[in-house]
């Protein structure tokens, strides 16, 4: 399985590489438009470093499948079931590398007046949910690519997360204060961050276990 | 001596939409090249790559050096060297970087040989697989193919596309790998002089199923073209042949059984040795006139 990981770095230097100045300039850039202090910005760029943190963790997968990948390796000595637990290995690898650069990339090019202003930030506890929120939508996707190839799969993962999305902001909508789901909202909300994080990664692993087990199912039994 | 056979596929079959691969049953005896020859959607691909693993049989079973090609996998595809008919790789690399991808998953990767086959067949380890032309591809692919010491070398359409030079070359290559007797080769090809060229033994695959599977010799033995003068047609001699063509000067039809053709026309017929084309011609035909 390491050997699939590997493969995919060597096959993939050049656009890691040219992905990864792209990620340091959102983050290095960041500094230069907190100074403005509108926390519309950091708001913003949050949303860049989700956004591409998402498309990186996905550069394997449409490399693999520009270069018709799953059928050059699946004539390897490799099982199907190795080529799928790769893929997700070298996916979270992708999140966590990305992250880990945004985060040494903002973390470098500021000075302690915009730690002092974007206190959370600069904590790794910020990170290592993003880590995790991003490890859990990656899983999520990941039957969608397997079933329907990289085009097709990306128009039903959106539709689903757009569906997903529609649901939980008209459910946060219509709850009242009082009632439970509401309750257990704010609970969870104000727990200690890392009771927060745990159970998050309890909730990703329980997923990511389930994506997972979709995954080598359907691609175990998919013509190539 | 006992033969054994490296590949050996019974009651082979898979369902598409619009078309079927019914009931395929051939064996390939090891130290053996076997040529799979068929037109154009006749189910070539679909039994090679079923033979991989790359699509899912529906029935049947396929085993390879005595092995279950699903159960053991892994083991199995250790000792294949499989050539796609589009070469896949990953194009923005050179030669070398992708040598550096694949090399790993082989136990018995040969670093010499793979040089050696990068030198023999004239190719850059420098340049960028997208620029490489369709006959540099496919070299490309046998090499990687070959640098592993695989007993078992499958190729989909090794020689489509290719010049008449390189496709010489690349049949000739072939025959030279058989010295080592312990070596096999499952090649599929639509032009059926690079069977009769390099195939000791022909599976002839026709509309999802198997015509013929026969050695090159009881092939040759066993087909015969006939031609002689319309008189001779009635539905009793016709039943004699596969298929008939006749126009203004005359028949030619095929037969399977030239000594029971023989008895029929006598010496008012002439005979001649079918090619493989003339096989897969009348074949055709046969199949076209009972639809």
């Amino acid at each position: 399985m390491l050997k699939l990981v590997i493969k995919d770095l060597r096959a993939n230097t050049m656009y890691l590489l040219l992905l990864f100045v792209v990620i340091a300039g959102i983050s290095a850039g960041f500094n230069i438009a907190i100074k403005a202090k509108v926390d519309i910005e950091v708001e913003l760029y949050v949303l860049a470093v989700i956004l591409s943190t998402m498309i990186a963790s996905k550069v394997f997968t449409i490399s693999d499948n520009e270069s018709n990948a799953d059928l050059f390796f699946a004539g390897l000595p490799v099982n199907r079931k190795q080529i799928v637990l790769g893929k997700y290995l070298s996916s979270a690898m992708l999140v966590l590398v990305t992250l880990g650069v945004h985060f040494l990339a903002i973390t470098l090019s500021s000075n302690e007046a915009l730690r002092a202003a974007h206190h959370f930030m600069y904590q790794p506890p910020l990170w290592i949910f993003s880590f995790i929120i991003l490890t859990f939508s990656d899983a999520f996707s990941f039957p969608f690519f397997f079933r329907f190839g990289i085009a097709k799969g990306a128009i039903v993962y959106g539709f689903c997360l757009l569906v997903l999305m529609i649901v939980t902001v008209l459910t946060v909508n219509m709850l009242n204060p009082t009632d439970l789901l509401y309750q257990v909202y704010l609970t969870l909300i104000n727990q200690h961050p890392i009771a927060l994080i745990v159970e998050l990664a309890v909730f990703g692993f329980l997923i990511l276990g389930g994506s997972i087990i979709i995954s080598i199912h359907v691609f175990k039994h998919k013509d190539l | 001596m006992t033969m054994t056979n490296t590949l050996e596929i019974s009651n082979l079959s898979k369902s598409y939409k619009g078309f079927h691969l019914n009931n395929v049953s051939f064996n390939l005896p090891t130290g053996y090249i076997m040529g799979l020859i068929g037109p154009n959607g006749a189910g070539k691909t679909t039994i090679i790559k079923t033979i991989m693993n790359l699509v899912m049989k529906q029935e049947g079973s396929i085993k390879i050096f005595g092995m279950d090609h699903q159960e053991q996998e892994v083991d199995i595809k250790k000792r294949i060297g499989f050539v796609y008919d589009t070469p896949t790789f990953y194009a923005h690399l050179n030669l070398k970087q992708l040598k550096n991808v694949i090399a790993p998953f082989y136990e018995k990767w040969n670093g010499a040989a793979f040089n050696d086959l990068v030198d023999r067949f004239g190719l850059p380890l420098n340049k960028s697989i997208k620029k490489f032309s369709r006959g540099m591809s496919m070299k490309a692919s046998i090499a990687i193919a070959l640098s592993h010491d695989a007993d078992f070398i499958i190729m989909d359409e090794p020689t489509s596309g290719l010049d008449p030079v390189v496709r010489r070359e690349m049949l000739d290559f072939l025959r030279g790998i058989m010295q080592d007797e312990n070596k096999s080769i499952l090649f599929s090809s639509h032009v059926t002089s690079d069977i009769e060229q390099a195939a000791d033994y022909i599976t002839y695959v026709n509309n999802g199923q198997v015509v013929f599977s026969k050695t090159k010799d009881e092939v040759n033995e066993a087909y015969a073209l006939i031609k002689g003068g319309n008189d001779l047609l009635d539905d009793d001699t016709k039943k004699n042949m596969i298929a008939v063509r006749s126009g203004e000067y005359g028949f030619e039809g095929l037969t399977a059984d030239l000594k029971t053709s023989k008895k029929v026309f006598g010496d008012q017929a002439v005979y001649d040795k079918a090619s493989l084309e003339d096989i897969m011609f009348f074949h055709n035909l046969q199949l076209k006139n009972a639809r």
